[in-house]
């Protein structure tokens, strides 16, 4: 989780809406107050425990030099949320014994889960049907179909848009990326050109958002020389076929979205 | 469609491994534990023996299909002799598992089992992942590819410098993919979204239900209501992209929500078997089984399974004040510990094996 500062800070990211978890705290709190005498101090041993080893700056400082920072948050995952409140709720209907009053503990259990803030909706919209066994965009197939008809290279190096790089090499593995995360990361971020940190930045820049300048053509040479870049695939929209003629790149096929373009020696 | 069919059908394939790896663990340990518990401890026996054999070929760069010979082998001979010598328990077990799942309220039964489905089919049609299903899809698919295993970078498919350690000392989850995509010549693809996802979904179910089971003392109506609620609650439980639920219904078939997902919940499970038990001491060695197979699943429980391995033990111990506790607890820390040492060499680059 990049750029928590704090636990608590993490906790908040972590949690996102507090609803689900507010209704763990009262499952919570509930138990402890109903617990035996044992139970109560198993309770008090573990929240110790918890706070001292894990859920303190010190530990997130110690603890996060092996783990990452960024990773940190994983500690969350062992408190239990979701079976407590699965518990919480079953008991609750057990213990009512009208059948109106369990469908109203229902319904209003309803009502705050769809007010918790889940993705649900957005990702219920966001399914889409297969468009082949591998579930991945069929023009990503398309693109490797072109390019297998033409190429020489065993190992081809490749700078695509950003949905036909990130599924490429799940498809066919004999594909290198050309650039790295971290330069996509930074064109995706929208870094302007004036600071794009390296030339596999540029190149990516040039591929995924078609943007192109003719005083930077000499970075961009290098860029694909250095790099040993065989193919570029970007947007046929960018129609960048004169641009990229200039760095040796011509155009050898095309899908409904995408051009595909082969560098000529 | 036979692809997709045999990518489904190892789902089967897997169970009845994990089911027999079970029976065979839970003998040998002289383990006292339910049909539903062999089930689980197969899973974790199962990856809890491939390290064995996976570590040595990998940190050795054995060629891939070199490994695959000798996994299939070694998994044959032990498969074969849980058959020939426990075939009287495979069959008790079988037996157990039907009437642990047995209940006279259907409708709860094909409740559990609609809303496992839907969710199986939501994970299975979900295709928006990021960069960490595209590396570690791109490293079965390269390893199937290169034949070598995490000697090139998975998700830039370049050759690396050195074994990087974060991924390669957990790599058996990924390799056992690649084993089957090998075996039955299945693209990667395939293999790790329907087949891996399916399973985790499945094994979540299966904790779920475990757990339910323990805390409402056997009455198997209510733990299929508990389960139903759980899968449920998941869905809500999604309010940022990190919590255990995101991972478990956006990110199924990545082996850190097996991580958040299986291992954390069946410790939790143990720790609620130990709570509850005057006799907890078949639960102590399922933990250290649970704690053994927990780096090879995934790499995320190097640190968060100790933790709440060392929480449960002395817990357990200002509870009953029985020294016991800490010796049984302090065994399952080990195996966590080893791969701790051997990480932390590595990222001080004491420990670096050159390519």
């Amino acid at each position: 989780m990049y750029g928590a500062g704090n636990i608590y800070e993490m906790a908040m990211r972590y949690i996102g809406n507090v609803s689900l978890v507010l209704i763990f705290l009262l499952f919570l709190i509930h138990y402890y107050k109903k617990g035996t005498q044992i139970e109560t101090k198993r309770y008090h041993v573990i929240f110790i425990l918890a706070f001292v080893l894990v859920l303190n700056d010190l530990s997130l400082r110690v603890v996060g030099r092996i783990v990452s920072y960024a990773t940190y948050y994983r500690f969350f995952w062992a408190i239990p949320v979701v079976f407590l409140i699965g518990y919480g709720i079953v008991n609750v209907l057990i213990r009512t014994k009208e059948k109106s009053k369990k469908t109203v503990i229902i319904l209003l259990f309803v009502l705050i889960f769809f007010l918790s803030g889940s993705g649900l909706p957005d990702w219920i919209l966001r399914l889409q049907m297969p468009e082949n066994r591998y579930h991945i965009p069929e023009e990503v197939i398309q693109v490797v179909s072109i390019i297998d008809q033409e190429r020489s290279q065993e190992r081809p190096v490749i700078v695509a848009s950003f949905d036909v790089l990130l599924h490429i090499r799940q498809y066919d593995a004999s594909f290198i990326w050309g650039i790295n995360r971290r330069s996509v990361r930074n064109v995706l971020g929208g870094v302007e050109e004036d600071r794009l940190e390296s030339l596999p930045d540029l190149v990516f820049h040039v591929v995924q958002n078609g943007w192109w300048d003719e005083s930077r053509v000499g970075d961009l040479q290098q860029a694909v020389d250095e790099l040993e870049i065989d193919y570029l695939v970007t947007l046929t929209y960018f129609d960048l076929g004169d641009f990229l003629s200039e760095i040796g790149f011509v155009a050898v096929g095309g899908t409904n979205t995408y051009t595909v373009f082969v560098r000529q020696f | 469609m036979i692809q997709l069919t045999l990518s489904l059908l190892l789902v089967l394939l897997h169970m009845v491994i994990f089911g027999l790896f079970g029976v065979g663990v839970g003998k040998i340990l002289k383990l006292d534990i339910g049909g539903l518990e062999t089930l689980l401890l197969g899973f974790f026996s199962f990856f809890a023996v491939m390290q064995f054999v996976y570590l040595p070929s990998m940190l050795l760069k054995v060629g891939f299909h070199i490994f695959v010979l000798i996994w299939a082998v070694v998994m044959l001979v032990i498969l074969g002799a849980i058959v020939i010598c426990f075939h009287k328990r495979i069959g008790e077990v079988g037996k157990a598992i039907y009437h642990e799942l047995y209940t006279t309220k259907k409708s709860l039964f094909f409740l559990t089992v609609l809303i496992f489905v839907i969710l199986v089919l939501f994970q299975g049609l979900w295709n928006h992942h990021g960069f960490d299903a595209s590396f570690y899809i791109g490293t079965v698919n390269t390893t199937l590819y290169t034949d070598t295993m995490y000697l090139y970078n998975g998700e830039t498919g370049r050759i690396a410098t050195s074994i990087d350690m974060r991924y390669a000392l957990s790599g058996a989850f990924y390799m056992n993919t690649a084993f089957w995509c090998r075996i039955l010549n299945l693209p990667a693809l395939m293999v790790q979204k329907y087949t891996m996802g399916t399973l985790t979904m499945i094994l979540h179910t299966l904790v779920a239900f475990l757990i339910g089971r323990k805390v409402f003392v056997n009455n198997v109506k209510h733990a299929y209501l508990f389960t139903s609620v759980v899968l449920l609650v998941n869905v809500f439980f999604t309010s940022s992209i990190y919590t255990t639920s995101t991972f478990l219904l956006l990110r199924t078939f990545e082996s850190k929500s097996v991580g958040a997902n299986v291992v954390i919940p069946a410790v939790f499970y143990i720790a609620l078997c130990i709570w509850k038990s005057k006799e907890a001491g078949s639960y102590w060695k399922l933990l250290f089984v649970f704690s053994l197979a927990s780096v090879p699943i995934a790499m995320s429980m190097i640190v968060i399974l100790p933790m709440m391995v060392f929480v449960l033990m002395v817990a357990e111990y200002v509870c009953k004040r029985d020294k016991k506790v800490l010796l049984q607890g302090g065994i399952s820390l080990v195996p966590n510990a080893v791969y701790t040492v051997l990480f932390f060499l590595f990222l001080q680059r004491i420990w670096l094996i050159q390519i």
